[in-house]
C-alpha cells in the first residue's frame, strides 16, 4: 500500500565529521571536572558538597543513558515498527556506559573505599557503629552485611557490566545488520530482549538503591528503584526527540524522520509524566498514611522548613505542568513547541534528582539541620552538571560517529517510515 | 414512522467500488474538494491518511472528555470534602477532618470513571450509535467492504447532491458503480419488543422498591433464613445456658485442680508481689482498700524487694527501659514525670472537663514509697482509671519495669517541671540506684 516509500541510501544518512564535537566534549568534560573538585575544595566540607554535586550530574546522565537502554529492549520486545527510525539514536545514548563508569569510580567507589563519608554515612565506621562524635545507628548496623565497601563496589561494577553488555550486544547488532540486512539479527534481539530487560530493570532498581537511596540508609522504600526508573525514562525521551531534531536540522534524518515519531515520543513523554506522578505520590502517601516516624523522616526534612518550596516547585513543574503542557496532539506535533517542552522536562528532571540528593548532603554527619538548611545550589552545581555532561556527549557522540543515523537494515524500517498515527 | 414518505428521495446514495486504496483515496479527495458533506468512505481496515483524504476534521471527543476529567476531579474532591468535613464529620486521633493527599487515589479513580466512560460512550454517540441498521448492508456487494473492497458512499440527502455529477466523480478507478435504494423495510421495532422491554423495566425496580421498603418499613416476622441447617447447628454455643448439664450451663467447667499450660502460678512473689501464701490481691478489693470508705482496712503483705525468682541485673534493667518505655512512657512519661504524648494531648485539650484523670509521677514521693510488690501490682492490675498490664507484658517483664522505674526515681528526682523533656532523652540508671531504692522501700 506505500509504494511510493523510498528508503534512504547509506551516504545520505551517515553521520560524518563529530570527532571535533566529541573531543570538545572531553575536553570540557575534564576541564569542567578539574573545576568542580577546585571549587569542592573551597567550601572546606571535606569534599562534601562537590560529592553530591557530582552524583546529582552523574545520576543525571545515567539515568538518561538507562533509560536509552530500556527503551532499546523495549522496542525489540514489543517488536515494534514505528521506532526503528530513531532506535539508533537510542543505541548511541547507551554509548556512555563506559564513560560514566569510571567518573563513578572516582567519585562515588574511591570515598566508600578510603571509608570516608563524603557522600555516603554508611561508609563512616564511626557514624555507623559509634565513636568520635557519633552515637552509632542501629538501622545501618542491621543492614550492614548490604553495606560493605567491597560487596558495594562489586555491585555496582555488575550494574555496569550488565549495561555495557547489554548497550552494546544490542547496537552491535544494530550495526551489523545495516551491511548484511540479515533479518534474523532482528529475531535474535527480540528472543534475547525478555531476559535482557529484566536483567536492566534489576540493574537499575538497585543501582537506585545503593547510588541514590542509601544516601539515607536508615530510610528505605521498595519503589524507589521504578521511581529513579520513571525518571530514567522521563529524561531519556526528551533527550531522544532533541537529538533526533538535531540529527534531522544536520541532514542525516532529513526526509527520514516525520512529525508523526515525534507525536509518539510524545506520547510517551506524556505517559511517563504520568508515570513518574504515579509512582511518586504512591510512594509518598504509603509513608504519609502509614505515618512511622523511622519512615517518614526523609520526607519530613523535604516537607517542613527550607526544602518545602522545593517539593512543592516539583509537583507543580514535573507534574501539574508539563501534564497540562504535553496533553494537546498540537504541542507534540509542532517541533519547536515540542523541543522546548523537551528541555524543560530535562530540567525538571535534575529538579527532581537534585530534591532526592541534596537535603541527604546536609542531613548526614555532623551538619546542619535540615529543617533549617535549604538547597544551596550554587556554581559548583553548574559545573558538575557540564563536566559529566561534556563527558557524556563524548561518548554519545564517539558512538555515532561515522556510523548511519539509522538501522537502515531493520527489516522494519519501512513500515518506521511509513508510520503514521490514526 | 409512516414507510411511505413522498418527500424522502428514493435513493439512499450512490456507491462506487474500488480496488486498492489508492482508488479510495483519489475518489475522497475528489469528493472532498467538490464541497460533499453526507458521505463515508469504507475500508476493510483502517487506512493511514484517509482523514486527510476525506478532510475529517478531528474529532471534539477529547474536549468532551477533559471536560468530563475535570468534573470528575471536582465531583471526587468535594465528594469527600462533604462526607468527611461537612456531613459526617469525625475526629480521629486529632487528625484534620479533610486532607488532600488521602483524597487523591479516590479523586484519580473519578477521573478515570468520568473520562474513560465519557470516551467510550461519547465515541458511540459522536458515531451515532447505537445504529440498528444501514441501507447500504442491503447491497450484496458491499459485504465485500469487510474483506476486499474499497467503497465510497455519497448520499442523496447531501444539499449538493447531483446523481450525475457524483457517478461522475467517483467512476475514475472504480471498479463498479450503483444506486443504493432507500431502505423500505419497517423500521419500527416489532411490537414484542416494547412489551419485552416494558416488563423488564419495571421488573428492573422491584430489586430497588424491596430495598426502599426495607430502608423505611418495619417487621415483625423473622427473618427469612436461606440456609437453615447453617443458621441453626445441632451445637451448643459458648456462653449459654442448656438443661441438658445439671448446673444449667452449656460450657463445661475445668477439672478443679487443673492448670492450664503455661498458667501455673505458684510462685506468689513472682506473679502477685506478695509473700508466699498470703492473700492474692486483685484490682477491685485493692482499690476499695485505698480510695474507698473503709481506706486504711488490712492490706496484703506487698513484696518490698524483687523476687528471688528475677535476677535484676543489666541487661534486666534494659529491658525494663525498653518495655518501660513501649507500654508506660505514653502516659507517664520517658522520664517518669507523668507528662507522656498522651497526657500532653489531653491537658492540651483540657480533658479534665471529660472526666480524665491525669496520669501520676511516678518521680513523686508518694510513688516512691510504694513497695516494689505494690507498684507491680498496679503495673500488673491498674489502679483507679488506669488498666492493668498483666495481658500484654510478661510478669518477668513487669517486674523488669518496676526495677526500671526504682531506678528513674533514684536518679530522677529533682524538681519535675525543670527536668529535660526532649524526646530522645535517656536516664541512666545502674544498679545501685536500683539497689539504694530498694533498700529505702524496704526500710520503710
Amino acid at each position: 500500500m506505500n509504494t511510493s516509500i523510498e528508503l534512504p541510501t547509506r551516504d545520505q544518512v551517515i553521520v560524518r565529521d563529530l570527532s571535533k564535537p566529541a573531543t570538545a566534549g572531553l575536553v570540557v568534560g575534564l576541564i569542567g571536572l578539574l573545576a568542580t573538585f577546585g571549587l569542592g575544595f573551597t567550601f572546606g566540607d571535606g569534599m562534601r558538597h562537590f560529592g553530591h554535586s557530582m552524583l546529582v550530574a552523574i545520576l543525571f546522565f545515567l539515568s538518561i543513558s538507562i533509560g536509552a537502554l530500556i527503551f532499546i529492549l523495549l522496542q525489540h520486545v514489543t517488536s515494534a515498527g514505528w521506532s526503528v527510525v530513531v532506535r539508533r539514536v537510542a543505541e548511541a545514548v547507551t554509548g556512555a556506559f563506559p564513560i560514566l563508569f569510571p567518573l563513578v569510580v572516582l567519585v562515588v567507589l574511591v570515598p566508600v573505599f578510603m571509608g570516608k563519608s563524603i557522600i555516603y554515612d554508611w561508609a563512616s565506621h564511626d557514624f555507623v557503629w559509634g565513636g568520635g562524635d557519633f552515637t552509632g545507628s542501629e538501622l545501618i548496623q542491621s543492614k550492614a552485611g548490604y553495606f560493605g565497601s567491597v560487596f558495594f563496589a562489586a555491585r555496582i561494577c555488575l550494574y555496569f557490566a550488565i549495561w555495557v553488555g547489554l548497550s552494546r550486544f544490542f547496537s552491535g547488532q544494530s550495526l551489523a545488520q545495516d551491511d548484511d540486512q540479515d533479518p534474523n539479527r532482528t529475531l535474535t534481539m527480540q528472543r534475547r530482549s525478555g531476559v535482557s530487560i529484566i536483567l536492566a530493570a534489576l540493574a537499575t532498581t538497585f543501582a537506585a538503591f545503593d547510588l541514590s537511596m542509601s544516601l539515607n540508609a536508615e530510610w528505605f522504600s521498595t519503589m524507589y528503584g521504578v521511581y529513579f526508573f520513571a525518571g530514567c525514562m522521563f529524561s531519556f525521551l526528551s533527550v531522544l526527540a532533541l537529538s533526533t531534531m538535531w540529527l534531522e536540522k544536520r541532514g542525516n534524518l532529513k526526509n527520514v524522520v516525520s512529525i508523526e515519531h515525534y507525536h509518539d515520543i510524545g506520547k510517551l513523554l506524556f505517559a511517563f509524566t504520568f508515570f513518574w506522578s504515579y509512582v511518586a505520590f504512591s510512594q509518598f502517601m504509603l509513608y504519609w498514611y502509614a505515618d512511622i516516624p523511622e519512615e517518614t523522616h526523609w520526607f519530613h526534612y523535604r516537607m517542613w522548613g527550607e526544602w518545602n518550596g522545593f517539593s512543592v516547585l516539583l509537583v507543580a513543574g514535573h507534574f501539574l505542568i508539563p501534564m497540562l503542557g504535553l496533553m494537546s496532539r498540537h504541542v507534540k506535533r509542532r517541533r519547536n513547541v515540542f523541543a522546548a517542552w523537551c528541555v524543560y522536562c530535562l530540567v525538571f528532571h535534575f529538579v527532581d534528582l537534585y530534591w532526592n540528593v541534596m537535603p541527604e548532603m546536609v542531613n548526614g554527619v555532623g551538619q546542619g539541620d535540615p529543617a533549617t538548611t535549604g538547597p544551596a545550589f550554587g556554581l559548583i552545581d553548574i559545573t558538575a552538571m557540564i563536566s559529566v555532561g561534556g563527558l557524556f556527549l563524548f561518548g554519545f557522540l564517539r558512538k555515532l560517529d561515522g556510523k548511519p543515523a539509522l538501522a537502515i537494515g531493520d527489516p522494519r524500517l519501512p513500515e518506521s517510515l511509513a508510520f503514521q498515527n490514526v | 414512522m409512516s414507510d411511505q414518505n413522498q418527500n424522502q428521495p428514493e435513493i439512499h446514495g450512490v456507491v462506487a467500488y474500488y480496488d486498492d486504496v489508492d482508488g479510495v483515496m483519489n475518489a475522497s479527495r475528489k469528493i472532498r474538494d467538490a464541497g460533499y458533506k453526507k458521505w463515508d468512505a469504507y475500508t476493510p481496515f483502517p487506512v493511514h491518511g484517509i482523514d486527510e483524504a476525506m478532510g475529517t476534521k478531528p474529532t471534539i471527543l477529547p474536549w468532551i472528555v477533559l471536560g468530563m476529567g475535570l468534573t470528575g476531579l471536582v465531583v471526587g474532591l468535594s465528594l469527600q470534602y462533604f462526607t468527611n468535613a461537612v456531613d459526617y464529620v469525625f475526629l480521629i486521633s486529632g487528625k484534620p477532618d479533610w486532607s488532600l493527599p488521602a483524597n487523591i487515589p479516590v479523586t484519580f479513580e473519578i477521573i478515570i470513571l468520568f473520562s474513560a466512560y465519557t470516551a467510550f460512550f461519547g465515541m458511540l454517540a459522536l458515531n451515532k450509535f447505537p445504529h440498528l441498521s444501514n441501507p447500504l448492508h442491503k447491497l450484496e456487494r458491499f459485504k465485500r467492504v469487510t474483506n476486499d473492497r474499497f467503497a465510497i458512499c455519497v448520499e442523496a440527502a447531501d444539499a449538493n447532491f447531483d446523481r450525475a455529477r457524483v457517478e461522475k466523480l467517483l467512476g475514475v478507478g472504480a471498479e463498479h458503480i450503483e444506486t443504493c435504494p432507500t431502505d423500505t423495510t419497517r423500521a419500527a421495532l416489532p411490537i414484542w419488543f416494547h412489551g419485552v422491554a416494558a416488563i423488564l423495566t419495571c421488573a428492573s425496580f422491584i430489586p430497588l422498591a424491596v430495598a426502599f421498603k426495607g430502608r423505611f418499613a418495619t417487621s415483625e416476622k423473622p427473618r427469612y433464613h436461606v440456609w437453615p441447617d447453617m443458621d441453626w447447628q445441632r451445637k451448643r454455643k459458648t456462653q449459654t445456658a442448656w438443661e441438658g448439664f445439671p448446673d444449667g450451663r452449656a460450657m463445661r467447667l475445668p477439672v478443679a485442680g487443673t492448670v492450664a499450660e503455661g498458667e501455673l502460678r505458684d510462685d506468689f512473689e513472682l506473679y502477685f508481689g506478695v509473700a508466699q501464701g498470703s492473700e492474692v490481691p486483685d484490682k477491685i478489693r485493692y482499690d476499695v482498700a485505698k480510695f474507698g470508705a473503709d481506706a486504711g482496712a488490712e492490706r496484703p503483705e506487698w513484696l518490698a524487694a524483687f523476687p528471688a525468682a528475677v535476677n535484676v541485673d543489666e541487661a534486666f534493667l534494659e529491658r525494663g527501659r525498653q518495655r518501660y518505655t513501649i507500654y508506660c512512657s505514653v502516659c507517664h512519661g520517658k522520664q517518669g514525670n507523668g507528662m507522656g504524648a498522651v497526657a500532653v494531648r489531653a491537658n492540651a485539650l483540657d480533658a479534665a472537663q471529660w472526666g480524665w484523670v491525669p496520669p501520676k509521677s511516678l518521680l513523686s514521693e508518694n510513688a516512691k514509697a510504694y513497695s516494689n510488690g505494690e507498684l507491680f501490682h498496679v503495673a500488673s492490675n491498674g489502679i483507679s482509671t488506669m488498666a492493668g498490664y498483666s495481658g500484654q507484658v510478661t510478669a518477668k517483664d513487669r517486674w523488669a519495669i518496676v526495677a526500671y522505674v526504682r531506678a528513674i526515681q533514684a536518679t530522677q528526682g529533682l524538681d519535675q517541671t525543670e527536668a529535660p523533656r526532649d524526646a530522645d532523652y535517656k536516664p541512666v540508671p545502674t544498679i545501685e540506684s536500683v539497689r539504694v531504692s530498694d533498700s529505702s522501700a524496704a526500710g520503710q
